[in-house]
């Protein structure tokens, strides 16, 4: 069974929705193989609580889940680093384990 | 007065009232937004229905001119007071501007409610007006920036695409058209749902602008007292600019106060998602506190029976 598991790493991805493109252009050009959106319903950061918010849009947040190899997953953060301050991005990441690895690049 | 005990205005009230007290009433978002929509469509139906009816007018094209040129002009004055008072950046002042050079589509279906109720209903071409205002300040904001160094604008393609293909902007302008090819006649058949419902709905919207409103002014951390005094400040500047313009290019009374509601209104909707993805750097929380929080209910309340006064005093 372990043996089918293989080691990847996850990037959790918080990002308000109109900047979304932001994320997906640097997982595209870092040839991720795929990632999921998942609408965020509220919380609270720095600049103080966020709901989702569907009627101005613009501080409506999703989360990018992807995942990696632990080298391309590297190059993500890299291009993501700038932007994190600008842009109010929220990166998390961790090791995982996944079945059929070779669908992870 | 009259104005403050209109159903629509008193659920707007409700709902800031309900966020004060901290009730745990709300209106689910895709419910909200669900509204948003069809007042969009329903207010865009009957202004091309109008237009079908009394043609292309000169009146038309004056208006749909001065509607663009106000949009365009208006950050402008908007920008120096926030960098001179109210001591903000070049990039964030740039982003609030063009909320106020942009139009806040609930604030004009209210509008034409409370006139339409004075006996002083807006041409229906204040539609198309309405929809051509949307724009034109989000690039009148980014020249801003630029020139006053801001960041290098972000994401061009992707930003002409969201300012072009903008929900509310597609929706508008298409049901304004539907409207215009459908005629009284073609709009009779669907009127109940798009006329008879409108005020109900309406209402219910008001409720959620005014929960949304009130906890967005409890919750706000950027906004300053000097900004809030600006907020208000540019709403009445701008209204009765919108107004002046309206009455010296000889529109009716109706129309001059909506030119005013219109000017003196702030985007919530089509901005602040153009200027997130244009602007990242700058501040959602000071242009949204501004528009949707001071701005959009000063208007409400006080704003709207001040540009209809004005206008019946200066229109022909």
């Amino acid at each position: 069974m372990t043996s089918r598991v293989a080691n990847k790493t996850r990037l959790d991805i918080l990002v308000d929705r109109p900047l979304l493109s932001v994320v997906t252009d640097i997982l595209h050009d870092t040839r991720v193989t795929g990632h999921t959106v998942l609408p965020a319903l509220e919380g609270e950061g720095a600049h103080g609580p966020w709901y989702e918010d569907q009627i101005s849009g613009s501080q409506r947040k999703v989360m990018v889940i992807c995942v990696a190899e632990p080298d391309t997953a590297d190059r993500v953060l890299t291009l993501l680093q700038p932007l994190l301050d600008s842009h109010g991005i929220v990166v998390m990441t961790s090791q995982v384990g996944v079945v059929r690895g070779s669908k992870f690049a | 007065m009259e104005t403050l005990l209109s159903p629509v205005v008193l659920f707007f009230l409700l709902g800031a009232m309900a966020t004060l007290i901290r009730s745990d009433l709300a209106i689910p978002e895709t419910i909200g937004k669900a509204m948003s929509l069809y007042l969009m469509a329903a207010i865009g139906l009957k202004g091309g229905v109008e237009v079908s009816q009394a043609g292309f007018t000169p009146d038309l094209v004056l208006a749909a001119l001065a509607g663009l040129a106000l949009s365009f002009l208006l950050p402008v004055p908007v920008f120096f007071l926030l960098r001179s008072i109210g001591r903000l950046d070049g990039t964030n002042a740039a982003a609030v501007a063009a909320h106020y050079g942009s139009v806040s589509v609930v604030t004009f279906v209210t509008g034409v409610e409370v006139l339409t109720g004075r006996g002083m209903a807006p041409a229906g071409y204040m539609v198309a007006v309405l929809a051509l205002m949307e724009t034109p300040a989000i690039i009148s904001g980014l020249l801003l920036a630029s020139r006053s160094g801001g960041q290098a604008l972000q994401a061009r393609g992707k930003l002409l695409h969201e300012t072009l293909a903008n929900g509310s902007v597609v929706l508008l302008v298409g049901s304004f058209l539907i409207g215009l090819i459908a005629g009284k006649p073609g709009f009779e058949p669907i009127a109940p749902v798009f006329e008879g419902a409108f005020r109900g709905i309406l209402c219910l919207f008001l409720l959620d602008m005014g929960l949304i409103a009130a906890r967005r002014l409890r919750e706000t951390r950027s906004l300053t007292p000097v900004l809030m005094v600006l907020a208000i400040v540019f709403a009445l500047m701008n209204g009765l600019i919108g107004v002046l313009v309206g009455a010296g290019l000889g529109l009716d009374a109706g129309s001059v106060a909506a030119l005013g509601v219109l000017a003196g209104s702030a985007s919530y909707i089509a901005v602040p998602a153009a200027m997130r993805l244009a602007l990242p750097q700058a501040d959602p929380g000071l242009y949204l506190g501004m528009s949707l929080a001071v701005t959009f209910p000063f208007n409400i309340l006080i704003g709207i029976p001040i540009y209809a006064a004005v206008a019946e005093m200066v229109a022909r």
